[in-house]
């Protein structure tokens, strides 16, 4: 059985990993590849690196950030932010992404979709969306905002969700990052009715994310569909731990991956090309991390958020 | 330190799989011949982007003989998903466009563009397995491409591919059977049906999944294909 993922978000501008609330705020979260070494070590099943850098130069660092993250790392990495054209997605590729995510330029030109999977595959492109509600009623429904949320675009996010990864006549992205604009940084949940309108209309897998802030959340979020939870907030500051999450999910029955431990004895790995202080953070952190969990059984992940737990999130603790 | 040659399909990006493989101890470069991808120590055949684009890059540069020319001669082979896919008899990914069959209406083959009928119609590949490439049967449950963590059973005459949790990216994969009955040991995954998660024999390792991108599952199982050079 597939398992469900917990994919950490590392939002990186000018080479540093920044979190914000609702595409605004940004305030630094360290360093992106001491992050990903330390995440990846952890037992995150994907990494996901957005540039949300605002110039051309920036884009070039956020090249060299994902080179070094994937020196570090031995799971996929997604990259995205600023993909306009094949080439900016080649050089993505060639740094080290294993896919690249594409938001605003795919609505620009839909056909930039397909031309990333006739070259590079479908499994390669992820499809980027950003859902704002159209209004205060579930059936008023979402439109997509670009841009940090400052643009509105007009498009029915349900139907460009369906229309970006539909397969005839050609093969356009193969997987989906959905992003609630409305719930980004909050914590309050993914916003599930979303998620489970997109899950009717495509059968590509979605990422949920925005909202998310404990295992409950993401238990929610697999429960209407989604493949893959990603988060950002409740990680960096460290609310909650992969194997925290990890196990209180397993507790709930969702399916989740068994990390292997290295035996004793055996080569520590990985054996080379890890610099100095990457490999010393992300011993720390694992130590600490194995720490935290001991004592953390099925719910405490959770317990530490500033914004209470909703009544949903009852089934997991 | 053993020098792994890798084979550019010309789509694929092999900065993940250089990254592994030197994680693993080995020296990575590039295949510059078909001479090169036939002698080689130890060559890997990386698997990102289509069957159809994998297979014409192959013929063009005369990499398809020299790979059937190198996996007879029982020299150490590491194919990763379409790697793996392109050694089977034929793939319903038909077509060179995009990762799925352009939705069993257009396809192009080797160049020439055909008019497909479904499953009906085929790509063919190296013939080096025996069985064919079939598209999982997507559902609800079953969401293509498969994208993901997945559990593998190994296969019941041992191998290299222990049981684990691997990762995945794949909408498309061999069946289990016909290469068993050949005499490959078959490690299952299960994705709506059974399907080739890795195949195996001497020192040819096909994986379904990317040992690249496996975490330390999949760092254990090159570390044991670069060992397994070293000792040829």
């Amino acid at each position: 059985m597939l398992k469900r993922r917990i994919i950490p978000c590392l939002d990186v501008r000018d080479g540093r990993t920044v979190k914000g609330v609702q595409f605004k705020g940004l305030v630094d979260a360290g360093d992106p590849v001491d992050l990903a070494a330390r995440y990846a070590a952890d037992g995150a099943d994907e990494l996901c690196v957005l540039d949300v850098s605002a110039t051309l130069e920036a884009r070039r660092t956020t090249l060299d950030v994902v080179a070094r993250i994937r020196a570090v790392i031995d799971i996929p990495l997604t990259v995205g932010g600023g993909v306009r054209k094949t080439v900016d997605a080649a050089r993505l590729l060639e740094a080290g992404a294993d896919k690249v995510a594409v938001n605003s330029a795919a609505l620009d030109d839909p056909s930039l979709l397909v031309r990333l999977a006739d070259r590079f595959g479908r499994q390669c492109v992820v499809l980027s969306v950003d859902a704002a509600r159209a209004g205060p009623r579930v059936g008023d429904g979402w439109i997509v905002v670009t841009h940090a949320g400052t643009r509105r675009r007009g498009v029915d996010a349900i139907a460009w969700c369906r229309a970006g990864t539909r397969t005839v006549p050609r093969a356009g992205a193969g997987e989906i990052l959905l992003t609630s604009v409305d719930r980004d940084g909050v914590g309050r949940g993914y916003d599930l009715d979303l998620l489970a309108a997109v899950a009717q209309v495509t059968d590509v897998p979605i990422i949920a994310s925005g909202g998310g802030g404990s295992a409950a959340d993401m238990q929610a979020a697999f429960a209407v569909g989604a493949s893959a939870a990603l988060a950002a907030g409740m990680f960096h500051r460290q609310e909650s731990t992969i194997p925290g999450v990890r196990r209180a999910l397993a507790a709930h029955g969702v399916p989740v991956r068994e990390p292997v431990e290295t035996p004793p004895g055996a080569p520590i790995h990985p054996p080379v090309d890890r610099p100095t202080q990457v490999a010393s953070a992300a011993s720390a952190a694992t130590a600490a991390s194995s720490t935290v969990s001991t004592s953390a059984g099925s719910g405490p992940t959770s317990t530490r958020r500033a914004i209470p737990s909703r009544p949903d999130s009852e089934s997991i603790q | 330190m053993i020098r792994v040659i890798m084979v550019e399909t010309g789509t694929a990006n092999l900065a993940s799989m250089r990254a592994a493989l030197q994680r693993a101890g080995a020296e990575v470069g590039v295949a510059r011949d078909a001479a090169e991808v036939e002698r080689a120590p130890a060559v890997v055949l990386p698997g990102v982007g289509t069957f159809g684009a994998a297979m014409r890059t192959l013929r063009t540069r005369g990499f398809d003989r020299a790979i059937a020319a190198r996996i007879a001669a029982d020299r150490p082979t590491l194919a990763v998903c379409v790697g793996l896919q392109v050694l089977a008899e034929a793939s319903d990914e038909g077509g060179g466009e995009g990762g799925d069959p352009i939705g069993d209406a257009r396809s192009n083959v080797a160049g020439r563009t055909v008019r497909s009928s479904g499953a009906e119609d085929a790509a063919p590949g190296l013939g080096i397995i025996p069985g064919r490439v079939r598209r999982f049967g997507s559902s609800a449950a079953v969401r293509v491409p498969q994208m993901g963590w997945n559990r593998i059973v190994p296969g019941r005459s041992g191998g290299r591919v222990s049981a684990g949790d691997a990762y995945f990216a794949n909408s498309y994969a061999l069946d289990p059977e016909p290469a068993e009955r050949a005499g490959w040991t078959v490690a299952r995954g299960e994705y709506g049906a059974p399907f080739a998660a890795a195949i195996e024999r001497g020192s040819v390792l096909g994986c379904q999944f990317h040992p690249e991108l496996s975490g330390a599952y999949g760092a254990s199982i090159l570390e044991s294909w670069v060992r397994g050079v070293e000792q040829c």
